[in-house]
């Protein structure tokens, strides 16, 4: 593989991996919100 | 994911000096730096744990006034959980987890040195409450309200402190599983990761889903107290008892988040010294799936005693009996696989073991608290602690213990002192039954717990749990010197370190250098562990 598509699959992946953080941190932060105005 | 993309050779220097640490994004000094740091909490905890022995040596007020002493009791339980067991846990999975799946790290390594360094941040939060106006936190590890809002100066630093460790282990649990999800080496399919990678995908769900439900009962708290809300203030229409179910609901869960990674730990070590693949690969998986889905549902058997309507008390009675039996699962699969096994027993088998053995005990002890109408005996007695002991310290913490010696030799290049680990735990395991079976007897008798002073009646068994409990607090020394021994030096490991082995950690040369796989390997049947 070229250095350039190397670079490529790496930025990839590290997309992947954030996209991936984003989503669950944003289902446990939903957690937390959802909870205290259910209570409210 | 192809072969070229990790592929990158010119990281091959370690950095030195206190910004390797500070600044690190290494998974296996980031795994260092939580298992340090829980050792170092272990001690605290451990020392605050010495004082109540201290002082239910002997009936009467001996040492500290009950005040400080109910701090004792709840600090030392936040300190073990939140800062002992989590972060083992989580250090084991640092080191761990890259290796098993042949990752060259964490999937973010910047978020990992950031989850490990709000730790530190707030246990002093935690700590500096004992210097507060007030006191440090005494109301029980529970927090329940209203007793919590009389804690003085300490009250926010108690709510902040339980925010970030949130904050931390949730960050923790997503890199886990995104270094599971996207960094699998090829070949290392979902039914070919080793059970402690499963175990932890598992608990770093349970993570996510339980973390923020304690950290919104905490913010109620606080807003209760400091914003004129009234959730839990039954004069303003609140009502106390919701915390206890919001509590629990986190509190339970919690319980297998402890739990799950020290079963992760003995299903790697019993398969490799009964030299063996371990029994029922695919059942164990979804026992412990299973476990964690039903840990959701089994919450008020905590508070059987608060008048729940009946419904409510059979369901939770029932619920709370159905989970033993995918733990059976686990129990009767880790028998089979030693079954006919070629073992030997060394010092992590004779931990694993004695979880085996002992977390049953607890488990036992569990089912009985979990009928109902018994629970109303056994409540707030001191067999409530000997059951959450006998499941924590030789459930729990031996399983980490067996993974820290298993691993010791790959993490350092040599053996530790097998004498010494055999002492180490022959030590624990007698002076651990003797600091806490004897609790069932006084708590069946009606001692109960959280309580400077007791009835003479009591005072026999309580000396010889004391006693119990200092040799076993003094034999924990050994693990600190069986550590620094084996970094400092000795019989030099092999790669593969125990005959039995298998899986990609241990094709690395023992210590793996700094880097590792950063080119993936190919995975196929014969290199899975299973
Ligand atoms: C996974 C390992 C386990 C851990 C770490 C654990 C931990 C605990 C802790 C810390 C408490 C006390 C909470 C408190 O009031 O401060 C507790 C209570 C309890 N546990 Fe466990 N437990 C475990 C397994 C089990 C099992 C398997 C069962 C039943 C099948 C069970 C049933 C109970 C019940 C019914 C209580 C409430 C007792 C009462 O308040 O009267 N536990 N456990
Ligand atoms: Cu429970």
């Amino acid at each position: 593989m070229s250095e350039k598509d190397q670079m490529s699959a790496k930025k990839e992946l590290a997309i992947k991996n954030m996209r991936l953080a984003i989503i669950l941190g944003l289902v446990a932060i939903g957690f937390y919100a959802v909870f205290i105005i259910f209570y409210w | 994911m192809s072969e070229a993309v990790l592929h990158d050779d010119h990281h091959d220097h370690k950095p030195y000096g206190i910004g390797r640490w500070l600044f690190s994004t290494n998974h296996k000094d980031i795994g260092t730096m939580y298992l340090v740091f829980a050792l170092i909490m272990f001690f605290v905890g451990g020392a605050m744990s010495m004082v109540i022995r201290a002082e239910l040596f002997q009936p009467g007020i001996q040492y500290v006034d009950p005040q400080f002493y109910n701090s004792m009791v709840t600090v030392h339980a936040l300190v073990m959980i939140f800062g002992a067991l989590m972060p083992a846990g989580v250090g084991l999975a640092n080191w761990m987890i890259p290796m098993m799946i042949g990752a060259p790290d964490m999937a973010l390594p910047r978020m990992n040195n950031m989850s490990f360094w709000i730790l530190p941040f707030a246990f002093t939060l935690l700590l500096s409450t004992f210097f507060m106006q007030g006191g440090a936190p005494a109301g029980g590890w529970t927090m329940y309200p209203p007793l919590v809002l009389q804690l003085g100066d300490g009250f926010p630093y108690l709510v902040f402190a339980v925010h970030f460790l949130g904050i931390s282990s949730i960050m923790g649990a997503i890199n886990i599983i995104a270094t599971v999800f996207n960094m699998r080496a090829p070949g290392m399919s979902f039914m070919r990761l080793p059970l402690f990678v499963w175990a932890w995908i598992i608990t770093a769900f349970l993570l996510i889903a339980a973390m923020p439900v304690l950290a919104g009962g905490v913010t109620m708290l606080l807003t209760d107290k400091y914003f004129g809300t009234a959730f839990f203030d039954a004069a303003g229409g609140g009502d106390p008892v919701m915390f206890q179910h919001i509590f629990w609901f986190f509190g339970h869960p919690e319980v297998y988040i402890l739990v799950l990674p020290s079963f992760g730990v003995i299903s790697q070590i019993i398969p490799t010294f009964s030299r063996k693949p371990l029994f029922g690969y695919t059942s164990m998986v979804y026992a412990t799936a299973s476990i964690a889905f039903l840990s959701f549902f089994v919450w008020a058997h905590h508070m059987f005693t608060v008048g729940m309507p009946l419904t409510g008390e059979l369901f939770f009675m029932y619920a709370t009996m159905s989970i033993a039996v995918p733990t059976g699962v686990k129990i009767f699969n880790w028998m089979a696989t030693m079954w006919k096994g070629s073992m030997t027993f060394e010092t992590p088998m004779l931990f694993a073991i004695g979880v085996l053995f002992m977390f049953s005990i607890g488990g036992f002890s569990g089912l009985m608290m979990g009928i109902t109408p018994v629970d109303f005996q056994y409540h707030d007695t001191y067999f409530i602690v000997a059951h959450f002991h006998y499941v924590i310290v030789p459930g729990i913490i031996f399983g980490i213990i067996g993974g820290i010696y298993f691993w010791l030799p790959k993490w350092t290049g040599n053996m530790y002192d097998e004498k010494l680990g055999k002492l180490h735990f022959w030590l624990s395991t007698v002076s651990v039954n003797v600091l806490f079976f004897p609790m069932h007897f006084i708590g069946l008798a009606g001692m109960p717990r959280r309580i400077p002073d007791y009835n003479v009646q009591f005072a026999d068994w309580n000396t010889i749990i004391s006693l119990g409990g200092f040799v076993f607090g003094l034999s924990q020394l050994i693990l600190v010197w069986v550590v620094i021994k084996c970094v400092r030096g000795g019989e030099k490991a092999t790669d593969q370190v125990w005959e039995g082995a298998h899986g990609l950690e241990w094709t690395l040369p023992s210590p793996p250098p700094f880097h590792t796989f950063t080119t993936p390997p190919e995975v196929t049947d014969a290199t899975a562990h299973s």
